[in-house]
């Protein structure tokens, strides 16, 4: 699962279930083709807050600033950044913990299952 | 009818040059929808004449399409997106026959042509027929006919010329049927400019897919179905019931990213046995399963694929205030092959499971009616849509659609269907909606009081129009009733099949004036209704009859009696019974069905009686 994923999902049937906490048991780094045009167009779709939160909960340094920059379409380095930050961390196995419920959702090879 | 040529015909709105789309012989009422789709995609211009569009939808099986483009370029992008486009050419000429086609081609401008036939510049002339094939003899005969109208320069050559030009030569078929034939132009001349996306449909075929299911969906239907929904290059497109990904795939090869979700963990996975790829001999989920698949096709790899119920009362997917989808595509199970299902696992919903089994856990699972299908499917596409999305499904039917089935929010609007006849009974329509920009949709539903309810929800809910395309209990006594019959099927089968019955007809007379040397097939020929019109004969022997029935006939009594009996028969096919509707009424559960029935029956009744007597003997005897 990607944090690009993980950034979309929510607990089923709560209200406050987001962001997810993530109880990781095995994250790789694996390198995906970058395309600037795709992330910047991911950039409005982000909840760019719930993403530091949880890099900083995985203890992932990935050189994010504390805001999208106002004119992020054009800068590759913050692009860079935030596709190494969505597309190139994959939770392979482990649980998504629901914030509210405190419900696990288990994560296995990488494909979290929302039941 | 026009009085001017084709070509010559003034159009008002026309922009641009007229080009000869070449479609392919499928998908017929799909084939202009989607070629105007592409053409949204790549911003490219349509123009296609009023007359022309209505010669089009007439004759259905048609090929050639005369369509205003702006120019060549425009044309290669177009080209480079449509499925199911073979080619398109720049048109130089046509005409009803080679005079007015030989006039057309000499007042095409000079200066447009010129380049291309300058002395320097290689090419060659292909002859591609419709309706007939030619000896190589007539091809030959006719490009010679060509060379006077056109001031060739160039030089020939026949591999990689600078320059095709293609002769169409539409001629009705031998057997004087209308077919993939027009009547609209019998020769057209022009430049052969670019061929569209038919390798696609190769390049994803299923037999050569790494990992595909029972219920794989056609890959032509799903690069369609990803052209309808407008795909561009790094959109984001969802499928709420991804199976083995087969629509994910058709749009991951326009350029878009994808993401899957699918209730069936072992589907996701890669684990399903399957029949082609890599997992074929030794199934091994190892080296297939969806991203395998992409990565063979060379694709980028899907984003996510996620295990979940797509019902709206467990939808996981954050709400996004713009939207978090450019499109949704996708082929929902509605207990045809696959069955509907939603979590019914107040277990696993309460996680009163151990933690450590969750993993593991097979979620139990209860049928989903097909309203809640649609229902979490429109509420779906509703919260997740970008403004301006398009939601892209398929919906199988049993009656005639109508827009009004769908019962959709107000957000969703309804931008077309089109139909695949799958049988006599029901249909497969591919529906395309678009999301409402959000601030209008708010206004919308503010101002336009909701669809009364009354009328489509008792009336006409999406399980009236889908029932299961199995024998009701009450069609077999109607198959024995012959008039009833014909009535009962009527309504029943599809349009389509009952003109191609009624053709059917037409050629049984034909047989029947051949045998008799009468005159049925012209008196047949003037009326077009389902056999209502000329007065039943009456009939000698069984109407439904089995074709095995009749072998056996020429068995038993020679030739000369098993005439008259075909000639009984046809006689009565061709007064006032159809030859279609018998054929499938008798699929249906004919005589000969029903005899099958019952003789299978008795054979158990006389098997369980004989078992119980032996049974109650032994026992009386200990």
């Amino acid at each position: 699962m990607k944090l690009l994923t993980h950034n979309m999902l929510m607990s089923p049937g709560t209200k406050n279930g987001y962001p997810l906490a993530i109880e990781v048991e095995k994250m790789e780094t694996v390198e995906a083709e970058f395309n600037g045009e795709f992330t910047a167009r991911m950039v409005e779709k982000l909840d760019y807050a719930a993403l530091l939160s949880t890099l900083r909960s995985l203890s992932v340094e990935t050189g994010l600033p504390a805001a999208v920059p106002a004119e992020y379409a054009g800068d590759e380095v913050f692009l860079k950044a935030l596709h190494h930050a969505l597309m190139e961390i994959e939770i392979l196995e482990g649980y998504l913990v629901c914030p509210e419920t405190q419900k696990k959702f288990p994560i296995r090879e990488g494909i979290p299952s929302m039941l | 009818m026009a009085d001017a040529t084709p070509s010559a015909r003034p159009s008002a709105r026309a922009r641009g040059q007229p080009y000869i789309c070449q479609f392919a012989k499928c998908w017929y009422e799909w084939r202009l929808g989607e070629l105007r789709a592409a053409a949204a995609v790549t911003d490219v211009e349509v123009f296609v004449d009023a007359d022309e569009e209505r010669a089009w939808e007439a004759r259905r099986y048609g090929v050639l399409l005369r369509a205003f483009l702006p120019d060549d370029e425009a044309v290669r992008r177009l080209a480079g997106r449509a499925v199911l486009v073979k080619n398109i050419t720049e048109e130089w000429g046509s005409g009803r026959d080679w005079d007015e086609f030989a006039a057309a081609l000499r007042a095409f401008p000079a200066e447009r042509s010129a380049p291309f036939l300058a002395a320097g510049i290689t090419f060659k002339i292909n002859v591609t027929t419709l309706g007939r094939r030619l000896l190589e003899e007539e091809r030959q005969q006719l490009i010679k006919q060509l060379e006077p109208l056109l001031a060739f320069r160039g030089s020939v050559r026949m591999r990689d010329p600078d320059v095709t030009f293609v002769l169409f030569v539409d001629t009705p078929s031998m057997k004087g049927e209308e077919g993939c034939t027009s009547t609209t132009a019998r020769y057209r001349f022009g430049r052969w400019i670019a061929d569209g996306r038919r390798d696609l449909v190769h390049k994803y075929d299923l037999k050569t897919r790494n990992y595909i299911g029972t219920t794989s969906l056609d890959p032509e239907l799903s690069l369609v179905m990803a052209n309808l929904a407008r795909l561009r290059q790094h959109d984001l497109v969802y499928d709420p019931y991804c199976g083995t990904a087969g629509t994910l795939v058709a749009a991951a090869a326009f350029g878009a990213r994808v993401l899957g979700c699918d209730l069936h963990g072992p589907a996701i996975r890669g684990q399903l046995r399957t029949r082609s790829g890599p997992g074929k001999q030794s199934w091994d989920a190892a080296v297939q399963g969806i991203p395998e698949t992409f990565a063979a096709y060379g694709l980028l790899p899907p984003v996510a694929l996620i295990q979940g119920d797509s019902g709206a009362h467990l939808a996981f997917l954050r709400a996004v205030p713009g939207g978090l989808f450019d499109a949704i595509i996708t082929d929902p199970p509605y207990g045809i092959r696959e069955k509907p299902a939603e979590v019914a696992d107040e277990k696993l919903l309460s996680r009163a499971i151990e933690e450590h089994h969750l993993a593991s856990h097979v979620p139990k699972t209860a049928l989903a009616p097909i309203e809640h299908i649609l229902a979490d499917l429109f509420l779906l596409a509703e919260g997740s849509l970008v403004d301006g999305g398009r939601l892209v499904f398929l919906l199988p039917t049993t009656a005639p659609f109508t827009e009004a089935v769908l019962l959709a929010p107000p957000s969703l609007v309804f931008e077309g269907a089109f139909e695949q006849m799958m049988a006599a009974r029901w249909s497969r329509w591919c529906i395309t909606m678009r999301r409402r920009p959000r601030d209008v949709s708010q206004q919308h539903a503010a101002a336009v009081p909701p669809v009364p309810a009354a009328e489509t929800v008792e009336t006409r809910t999406p399980s009236a129009i889908f029932e299961r395309a199995v024998l009701r209990p009450d069609d077999a006594h109607l198959i024995g009733d012959d008039k009833r019959a014909v009535a009962a099927a009527q309504s029943l089968l599809h349009p389509e099949l009952l003109k191609k019955s009624s053709s059917a007809r037409r050629r049984l007379a034909r047989r029947l004036d051949k045998l008799t040397g009468g005159t049925t097939a012209q008196a047949e020929g003037g009326h077009d209704g389902h056999g209502a019109g000329s007065p039943p004969v009456p009939l000698p022997g069984a109407y439904g009859a089995s074709t095995r029935a009749m072998r056996r006939q020429v068995r038993n009594q020679g030739r000369g009696k098993y005439e008259a009996r075909v000639r009984a028969q046809l006689g009565a096919i061709v007064a006032g019974h159809d030859e279609g509707v018998h054929t499938n009424a008798w699929r249906l559960g004919g005589p000969f069905v029903r005899r099958w029935w019952l003789s299978t029956l008795a054979a158990g009744a006389v098997l369980l009686t004989a078992s119980l007597l032996a049974r109650a003997g032994a026992r009386s005897k200990r």
